[in-house]
Formats: C-alpha cells, structure tokens, sequence
C-alpha cells in the first residue's frame, strides 16, 4: 500500500529532516537548500517512476487494500490517486525545486531548516490538495498550503512584506470561510462529506431527475465554494489579493504562488468539476465558462497599462488561469492533458522570468529599470525576450504549443467560439509581453552595475533554452503524457 | 406537502439567529446581576481591547499560539482513543507518527527560545 | 531533392546563427556571411525550379514526425510542386538582390551583424512557411516570419514610433493568425489530417457549409499577413523599419505569404467558388481602397507601401477568382519591380538624408540617374504600361476578372489601373522631376554606391523581361493546380488597350498637374516630353486648373477622409487594443486595485452575490 503513496512520503520525511537539521544545527541555508533539493529530486523521481510504472490496473491494489480494510484506514480513503493527480504532482515538485533554487539566492543563510520547512509543507499542502477525497480533508490541506505561503510571503521581513501577507492572509481567511460555508450547503443537500458518495448520489438524482430544493441548496452550496477556488485561482473578481501579494513578496515566493500554487488549485477544479460534479453540468458549465471568459479579458487588459513588472507578471497569471479554466469547461480528455502541458510550460517560462526579474528589478521592479538589460547582460536578455515570447504563445516557442493544445481540445468539443476568444487574448497579451522586451533591449546611459548572481542567471537560461527545445519538440513530452494516459486508461 | 426549497435555508437562519439572541436574552431576563469590576472586563484574563496606547508584550501571542496548537492536536487523540482496539498495532505505530511529528515541532519552537518569556 | 531541399532553406539559418550567437564579435564582416548564406540558397532555390520544370512532378518526403498527439500527426517535410517552385526561386532570388543592396545601405548602422541575422531568419521562415507539407509547419513559418518583420521593422528600436510599429504589425498579424489557426482547426475537424497530400488526395466532397467556414479562416489569417483591409494597416506604419526591410516584406517575404497560402488551397478553394468570390470582392476593394490612400500621402515609403496594398488586392483578385496562376504571375512580376522600387526610395533616402517627404524633393533626375532610370522602370512596370511586366500579370488578372462575369470586380480593377497610374507617376514627378524644392538638401544628394546600384539594375532588368515569360507560366502552374474554368475568349487586343490607355490617362493628370504648372526648365529639354508637353499645353490648360479645384478638391477631401476614419478611428480604436476603449477599461480596472484589502473583500462578495444570483435565480 505504500508504495503508491512514495512522493508523498518522501516530502513528509524531508519536512521532518528539515526541521530536526535546524534544531540540531541551526541556521545553515546551504546546507538545508541542499538537503531540500534532494528530498524533492528523490519525490519527483518517485513521481515520474510511478507515472512510468502505469496500467490500468495499476492502483487495483490500492483499492483491494482499501476493500479489505473497510474500517481500518479512514486515512487512505480520504485520498484519491490517478494520473491525472500524479502529473500535476509532477509538474509542482518541478516548480518547488526552481523556488528551492532561486530562495537559496534570494535569501542565503537564511533559506534554512524552517524556511524549508515552508516550502515542503505548501508544496506537500498542494499534493494533498488535489488528491483529497472529502470534504474536511480538502479544507485541511489547502490550509496547510495556503499558511505556509502566508509566512513565505512574509519572509522577508519588512513593510511591504508584511503588507503582502496581511492583505493574503485576511482575503484568504474570508475566502476559505466562504469555502466551508458551501461545503456546509453542499453537505445539507447531499449529506455525506464524501466525495465518492455524492458523486454516487448526484448520479442517481441524475437518472431521477433533481429535486428543486437539491439544485436550490446545490447553487447556494457552489457560489459558496467557487470564491475559496476562485479564490485559489485568482480568478476574476476574486483576483485582487494577486498584483498586490506579487509586488510586496519576495521574488521567489511570487513566483511560487502563480506556479505551484495554481497548479494545485487548478487539480482541485479539474477534480471538483471535472470529476464531481461532472453528471450535473447544467449546474456548473455556464458560471465556469463566463467566469474563464472574464478572467482572460480582464487579466490581460490591466496588464496592457501596467508599469511595475511584477505586477504585469500577476495580471498574466490571471489572465492563463483564465485560459486553463476555458478547458475545464470544454471538458473532455484532451482537455485534461492540455492543462497539464499547459502548466508545466508555464511553470517553466514563469520562472525563468522570475529569475530574470529577481536580477534586475530588486527593490525597484519598474518597466524603466529592465532599460539596459540587452547591453549589460545580452544573454539575460536574450533568455527574457524567449521566454517572453513564449508567454505570448509565439512558435517555435513552448508556450505556442501550450496554448494550442488548448485551443485544439476545444475546438474538438465543439467550442471554436471559445477557441476564438483565447486566440483574441493571446492577441492582446502580446502587447504587454513584447513591451516587457522593448524595454530589455532599450539603452540606458546610467551607470548602473546588475548583480551578479549566478544560480538565477542559469535559471533563466536553462528555462529559456528549455522553452525553445519544448517547442522545437513538443512530442518529447506531449507522447509521454498521451502514452501515460493511453496505459492508465486503457486506450 | 410539498416544503418550499428556500424553507430549509430560511429555517436554518431563524434556528441560528434564535439560539445565539435566544441565549443572550434568557441569561439578561432570568439572570441575577451582580457586576464588579473584574466581571464587566470583555475577557477575564489577557488583553483589554479597545486601548491602543497599551502594548502587549509579544511572548504573549506566541504562547498563546503555541498553546493553541498542541491543544487542538489533543483532539485528534479522542477519536483514536475510540477505535484504538479496534484498530491494534497499526493505529499504535500510526499514534507514534503523528507524536513525532508533533514532537519535532515541538522542540524547534522551544530551541528557538519560544517557550521563554523575555 | 531532399539534400537541395535542406541547403536551400538551412544555409540561410545558419547564417542567423552565426551572426546572431557571435554578432559582437563579427560586426561589420556580417555580410560575408549572410550574402554568400543567401546566395547559395537562391542557387538552391534556381536549381529546385530547374528539377521541377524539369520532372514534371510533385516532390514530397518526411524527415520525420513532429509532433503526435492522439490523432493528430504532423510530419517536418517538405512539398514541392510547380508553384512552390516558382515561389521558392521568387523568394530566394529577390531577397539576394535585397541582401546585397543592404551592405551599402545599412553600411553605417550600428548593429550591423544583428541586422543581418534578422535578415536571413526572415528568409528562412518564409522558406519554411513555403516548402511545408502541412498547414502546421506552414503556419509556423507563418508565425516566424510575423516575428522576423516584427525584429526588423522595430529594428531601431530606440525610436519610439519604430517600436510602436513593430507593435501594431505584429498585434494586427497576430489577429490574423488566430483566424489561421482556427481555419486550421475546422480542417483538422473536416480532414482528420493537416497534411496537403491527404487533404488534397481525399474525397472533398465533405460538408460544404463547413469547407467554406474553414476557407474564410484561412483567408482572414491571409489579409493579416497580406494586409488587405481591414487588416491592412500595420503595413504603411511597416515603414519605420530600414528601407530594403520594406523591400524584403513588400517584395518576397512576408504580404506574398497570403496569396501563397489560398493558392496552396487551391483544391480546397475549388471546391467551393463562393468563397473565392469573397476572397475575389475584398481583393478588388483593397485595391481601389488603398490606392486611394496613395494619392494624397506625401512620404515617398508610405506611397510605394499603400501601393502594395493595392497590387496584393490584385493578386487576391485573381487567386479568388479561381486563375490561380494569373495571381501567382502577378506576384512573380511584382516581386521584381516592388523590391526595385523600395530599393530606389532607399537610394533616393540615402542620398537625402532621410527625408522621406515628398515635397522637399524634386529635380532629383539630374543628381541620381541611375536611380531615376530604375525607379521609372519600375514605376512603368508597376502602372502596367506594355511591355513592362506589371502589364501582363495586371492584365491576365483583369481579363480573368471579365471573363468571371463578376463585373463589378472587373470595374473596380480597371479604376485600380488609373489610380494606380496616377499616384506612381505623381510620385516620379515629384521626387525627379520639376525645380528642387530644398536647395539645401538638393546640392548634398548624391548617388549611391555601385553595391546598392547593382542589384537595382538586375531588378530593373527584370521588372522588364519578367513579363514575357506569361505564356509558359500558365502552362507550367496550370499543370499541376486546378484552376476555375472560365468560357475561353482568347485575350483580343481590346482589354490592353483600354488598360494602356486608363494608365496613360493616369500619367498624364499626374503630369499635368505637378509637372506642368513649375514648367522647368530641365524638363523642356527632353525633347520627347517637350512634344507632348507643346501639343497639350494651350489644349488642355484651362481643364487641369478645372481638374485641380473641383476634381482633384473632392478626390483629395474625400482621400483623406476615408484615410482619417479608417486608420484612427476605426483601426487603431478597435483592433488594436492599445487605445480608446479597452485602455479606458484597463484603467477602471486598475483603478479598482487600490490596494486596501476592505475594497477587495467588499468587491470579493459583490462577486459572490452576484454569482449566488445568477445561479439561484
């Protein structure tokens, strides 16, 4: 039984090692930046190992196990594993070991036992999340997810720091109150905590035909919820907490939160909608549509006007939630495999422009101040212009594919209007990536000197020369997902 | 009969709002009033709100967190209390887990001096 | 093949990377890469065309599979038939010349090396987006070539009106190529394959409603990139870049993209003529449309660019038309004289100092005659006048466009010819001709260098010749495309005469309306224009001042107005999303982020009562 659960357990040890690494030794940032690295290396290749070992009965013995034990392991049964789960996982552990890294420059000696610490535990917070199976077990890791950024955003110990996380904290604190009144409606109408047993009930109401007090009592219980996921999502009009948190917090952690935090938010609604409530469309389809559509065209007009990088780098990351919540509402399997090509591109391409931003706009993340970039570092500004590109969806680079394989599951399920209206924000949104880049390339007559920092330079190179080889073969990865699929499935 | 849907969500809100004013107003009919100084306090122990100019020492918060932590986690003991025959040597190693775990946290926050009052 | 193949489109890529990796240490030595880069690949580009004219065949093969997603299968590999023969000998040859022209032009500018890299990743996309065997690889050389044009028209990037025109052409493309992409999708959905050979070897007759959908996808992607309205108006603001960057995408490499792509649809397309009819009317209007703008601008590029509009709206006249090689002949003719025209305005820039206004030039003849003689030729070309090779591409396209009984196509190319014919010639008049206007700027011009006069006179060599070659052309394309069938009237003499004459007609307003009233001197000399000149001056005097105040008023009034309400009104508020409106929305919603977290929650549970509203009511 325990070996399907192998990444889990790896993060929960090295949280442990970690934190006993600090109490014994106290503050050492390489060495506990060292020791993280590992534990998420060893997890991620216990991810990978586990999507390569697939078949479709490859989680039969879990089940068996849960079987025979009906009423031993309340634990197992609070969580649910498929493929889908394991690759976003994946692409998670990828985005934590880039935070790893660049914190370890952002902070030094202070990115040490507890700071780790942090990290394992939101990272091991957004694992949960996804794979939860109830109710309390989904509010409880999204808890352990969302405190632990609370205190990474405040990490660096000043004003604006502290401004960031108190606004994250209390908006965050209201949206999960939101959240746990709609899981009280949702349990009034189906009563049972369990997402197998409503999936069962819905069901059979399905074939039945609903009662009005179960869809009233249903609306409710939703509109409750999708301002804790909206929430999660940054998801117009609950996105408000997002340029704020990513101007105030440090550089690695903004970088974090549109990441590997979204990816988890984005299983958790692939989960709920896609799996849960996937019989009851009527319900949820038109809202998770105009919520997507609003989502786009919003992200990305604020971002047209906006001067500070980071907080451009925020209306981006609405802007593609937008984009990834159009094929939940699409539906289908392609759907599903697009957003996880969609994340792990953009998990890539976001950091390395976080990397390059924490070089050049510490302190000052004004446009103006990227002036100069192309004649003091070309190569920086060359990664940034690639990596740039690629977020505007521009071929060669991965980001084109990413957004085509979007565009494409929908139009397989019948949604080209949909299609149409993604393309017309990519449209928009390569405006303001592509003045990001004009100003890389400005020059600048100051005698400003960059720092030197070499783990964040190699960062963005290595993400921009990735982009570019993930565009030039996308089937590298794209077959490795269809042929995971195709096994787990049975196809 | 069929019950209007609204009905239950609308019962929910009387029920809810009759208990806590029902509550409030019983204990100020039926009750014997006998106030002092001590008593009219909001909280009987730590600090009055309301006064900006006074400073809580921070220790304060922090114990009181630290508190709070372990005394939740107790929690979860009662229910495994229940079942702890049922279940035999499994949920006796599983425990042993949770404690640890529990415990590691403990020791960091008493390493980084947050059990000691400044 | 398959070794010419990859030389052709490879050696130019290389020559990117050289220059782009090791440009700080290449500098000015860029061009002993990138022309030799360029020139093999034309030789390449000549000995494809020769196998193909050759074989007779279609040449097809697959390196190996890009990309495999569930049912989609797209193969790297190339496609070559007749047309994308000619278009790969059309492309590599002009942009050699172009290449060449450029070390003298851009001889002084900085970035140097950069320049050069751009120059031949441009080529090379186009390479790519030309030899493709599917739509995907096409539309990613599609996508290379908007980002090429979108590098060398910001080029100078340090000009803001530079970058702001890479901007606009690259946001209005990029509305284009969603429609690509999504023509794309509907064919995908249609075909289950993206591959030409499959497609075009399949049984077509599928959903009709369905076909048409998808071709008029494809075309809006093609008045993107090929600027036809009203996606046309990145292309004049297009001029910010160096000048031979103008020559190259005006020329070879990136409007022709367009028409290459529907008459690579051809067996799609003639499937369903209604939507070639669409293609047909929005080409004709173009043509007119734009030409109307070109009579009244006053910057030599931004005339020579309006004109382009103009041409490629012929071209899609006869690509919509079904006379697939007549569009593809005007595209061959009309690379050689464009390229030589761009190439001329460069060397008319050059020599003063780059100034681009019209009205400061003037008398020009005498200090650049290498550079009047190219550009008159090119000018004739490009006003049709026989024997020049504007006149048998613009022809053949006309007498399809009579033969289709579409007449209201036919009168709008025929009004095209004297429009176009009187703002080529109003500009030769103004920039060679009369007294200079700028007696400053007139004694410092002068001639350019032999590298940048050489390729002028290769070009002009062909503007002339390129023509001739009409019959063969049909032959050769018409072998292998399908191709509407029209009731074949042979070609009588009626047509070129009519034609000639509406471009004579054309000449001579623009002669007499800014050559005439300076009466220079220079000019009584030519004894030819002194004849004319004799015959028509007492004749018709009166009627040109007539011409200029009620005529010319309320064409040049009208011009403007048309030009003013579509290019800042319309355009620049809507498509491009850069002013008016969606910045005004921008604000609000920037307003709304002021930073206090009682304003978010407060708008965080408008938003739940709003949804808790929506679902429950």
């Amino acid at each position: 039984m325990i070996q399907y659960f192998l990444p889990e357990i790896t993060i929960l040890a090295g949280i442990l090692v970690v934190l006993i690494l600090e109490i014994v030794l106290g503050r050492k940032g390489f060495l506990a930046t060292l020791v993280s690295l590992l534990f998420l290396l060893v997890a991620g290749f216990f991810a990978l190992r586990d999507l390569s070992l697939i078949s479709p009965d490859y989680y039969k013995g879990l089940g068996a196990f849960i079987n025979e034990h009906q009423n031993l392991v309340y634990i197992i049964k609070s969580l649910r594993l498929g493929v889908v789960e394991r690759f976003m996982d994946t692409i998670m552990i990828v985005g934590t070991i880039y935070f790893v890294l660049l914190s370890y420059d952002y902070f030094r000696s202070r990115a040490s036992g507890d700071y780790q610490f942090l990290t394992l535990s939101a990272l091991l917070g957004g694992m949960l999340l996804i794979k939860s199976n109830n109710w309390p077990t989904l509010l409880l890791s999204l808890e352990i997810l969302s405190f632990s950024l609370y205190a990474l955003v405040a990490f660096r110990k000043d004003l604006f720091s502290y401004e960031a996380a108190g606004k994250y904290f209390f908006l965050g604190a209201l949206s999960t109150a939101f959240l746990t009144m709609g899981i009280a409606f949702l349990y009034l109408a189906y009563g049972t905590i369990d997402f197998g047993t409503t999936f069962q009930r819905i069901y059979t109401l399905a074939q039945a035909g609903f009662p009005r007090e179960v869809i009233i009592l249903s609306s409710i219980a939703l509109a409750f919820i999708i301002v804790g996921f909206g929430f999660k999502l940054s998801a117009v009009p609950f996105h408000f907490w997002t340029p704020d948190v990513f101007e105030g917090a440090p550089t690695p952690t903004a970088g974090f939160v549109s990441t590997v935090s979204k990816t988890a938010a984005i299983g958790l609604v692939f989960a709920i909608f896609q799996g849960l409530l996937v019989n009851y469309p009527a319900l949820w389809k038109g809202l998770i549509l105009w919520l997507s559509v609003i989502t786009m065209l919003v992200g990305n007009i604020a971002a047209l006007r906006e001067n500070s990088v980071k907080k451009l780098l925020a209306f981006s990351t609405i802007a593609n939630a937008g984009y990834v919540l159009a094929v939940v509402y699409a539906g289908g399997l392609e759907a599903v495999k697009a957003a996880i090509v969609f994340m792990l591109v953009y998990t890539i391409t976001t950091f390395g422009a976080f990397a390059v931003l924490q070089i050049t706009s510490e302190g000052n993340t004004h446009i103006e101040n990227l002036r100069g970039l192309f004649q003091r570092k070309p190569d920086l500004a060359f990664a940034l212009a690639a990596l740039m590109v690629s977020l505007a969806g521009i071929p060669p680079f991965a980001g084109f594919f990413a957004k085509f394989f979007l565009a494409f599951s929908m139009v397989q399920m019948n949604h080209p209007l949909l299609a149409i209206w993604l393309f017309f924000n990519g449209a928009i949104s390569a405006y303001y990536y592509l003045r990001v880049v004009y100003y890389a390339f400005q020059r600048d007559d100051s005698e400003k000197e960059l720092p030197s920092s070499r783990i964040p330079y190699a960062v963005a190179v290595v993400s921009a020369v990735l982009v570019l080889l993930m565009g030039l073969f996308p089937d590298a990865y794209t077959s490795f997902v269809d042929k995971v699929f195709g096994a787990f499935f049975g196809l | 009969m069929k019950i209007n849907p609204y009905f239950v969500v609308l019962l929910m809100t009387v029920v809810g709002l009759v208990i806590a004013y029902g509550v409030l107003a019983i204990s100020m009919f039926l009750g014997k009033r006998n106030p002092y100084r001590e008593k009219l306090n909001p909280y009987e122990s730590g600090v009055k709100p309301g006064r900006w100019d006074y400073k809580a020492n921070i220790q304060y918060y922090l114990t009181a967190l630290a508190f709070l932590i372990f005394d939740i986690e107790v929690v979860f003991m009662y229910p495994w209390a229940v079942k702890v025959m049922d279940l035999k040597f499994f949920a006796f190693i599983e425990m042993l887990i949770f404690i640890l775990i529990l415990l590691v946290g403990y020791i960091y926050i008493w390493r980084k001096g947050g059990l000691e009052w400044q | 093949m398959d070794a010419l193949v990859l030389l052709t489109l490879f050696v130019p890529f290389v020559g990117f990377l050289i220059n782009g990796i090791f440009n700080r240490y290449i500098g000015k030595k860029a061009h002993w890469i990138a022309v030799p880069a360029l020139g093999i690949s034309a030789l390449g580009g000549l000995a494809i065309l020769w196998q193909v004219a050759g074989s007779g065949q279609v040449f097809e093969n697959t390196f190996w599979t890009w990309i495999i997603a569930d049912k989609l299968h797209v193969p790297f590999g190339y496609y070559i038939d007749n047309l994308a023969a000619i278009m790969v000998f059309v492309v590599t040859f002009v942009s050699f010349w172009i290449h060449l022209y450029s070390v003298g032009y851009m001889a002084e500018d900085r970035s140097y090396a950069r320049y050069f890299a751009y120059l031949n990743f441009f080529v090379f996309a186009m390479l790519l987006l030309v030899m493709a065997n599917n739509y995907v690889l096409m539309f990613v050389g599609w996508e290379g070539v908007g980002l090429a044009s979108y590098l060398l028209i910001g080029f100078w990037f340090h000009k803001k009106s530079a970058s702001d025109a890479a901007n606009k052409a690259f946001i209005v493309n990029r509305i284009g190529d969603a429609g690509f992409l999504l023509g794309i999708f509907t064919l995908f959905a249609l075909f289950g394959t993206l591959n030409y050979t499959d497609i075009f070897g399949s049984n077509l007759t599928v959903n009709k409603g369905l076909l048409s959908l998808a071709l008029i996808f494809l075309f809006i992607g093609a008045t993107g990139k090929s600027a036809q309205f009203p996606l046309y108006v990145w292309l004049p603001d297009a001029m910010e870049g160096p000048t031979p960057v103008s020559a190259l995408i005006h020329a070879a490499t990136m409007v022709t993209a367009g028409v290459y792509m529907v008459a690579r649809s051809a067996p799609l397309f003639v499937q369903v003529p209604e939507a070639g009819y669409i293609v047909a009317l929005t080409g004709a209007f173009t043509a007119v449309f734009a030409a109307t703008m070109a009579l009244v601008n006053n910057d030599i590029k931004r005339i020579i660019a309006y004109s382009t509009i103009s041409q490629i709206g012929y071209m899609m006249v006869g690509v919509g038309l079904g006379a697939y090689w007549a569009g593809i002949f005007h595209l061959y003719t009309h690379a050689f004289f464009k390229a030589l025209l761009f190439l001329g305005a460069g060397s008319v820039m050059h020599a003063m100092h780059d100034v681009l206004d019209i009205n400061r030039m003037g008398g020009l003849k005498e200090k650049l005659p290498h550079t009047f003689w190219t550009f008159l030729i090119g000018s004739l070309a490009l006003a049709g006048i026989f024997p020049f090779a504007g006149f048998w591409s613009k022809d053949a396209i006309i007498h399809y466009s009579e033969l289709s009984g579409y007449s209201i196509i036919f009168y709008l190319t025929l009004t095209g010819v004297l429009l176009t014919a009187f703002y080529t010639f109003r500009l030769v008049f103004r920039v060679f001709f009369g007294e200079p206007r700028d007696r400053e700027l007139y004694e410092k011009a002068h001639e350019s260098p032999p590298v940048m006069l050489i390729p002028m006179w290769v070009l002009a060599f062909f503007a002339v010749v390129a023509g001739f070659v009409s019959g063969w052309f049909q032959h050769f394309l018409e072998a292998q495309l399908p191709h509407a069938h029209f009731e074949h009237t042979q070609a009588g003499i009626t047509l070129p005469i009519i034609t000639n004459g509406l471009a004579l007609i054309g000449i001579l307003i623009a002669y007499f309306m800014y050559v005439k009233p300076a009466v220079p001197s220079s000019l009584g000399e030519n004894p030819i224009v002194k004849g004319i000149y004799k015959i028509l001056y007492y004749r018709w005097g009166i009627i040109s001042d007539w011409y200029e105040i009620v005529l010319m008023g309320w064409l040049r009034s009208l011009a403007a107005g048309v030009y003013r309400f579509f290019e800042d009104l319309f355009i620049d508020g809507t498509v491009v999303g850069s002013a008016g409106l969606t910045a005004a929305t921008g604000n609000i919603v920037r307003k709304l982020q002021d930073g206090k977290y009682s304003t978010y929650a407060l708008l965080m549970t408008a938003g739940f009562i709003l949804i808790l509203y929506l679902l429950v009511l």
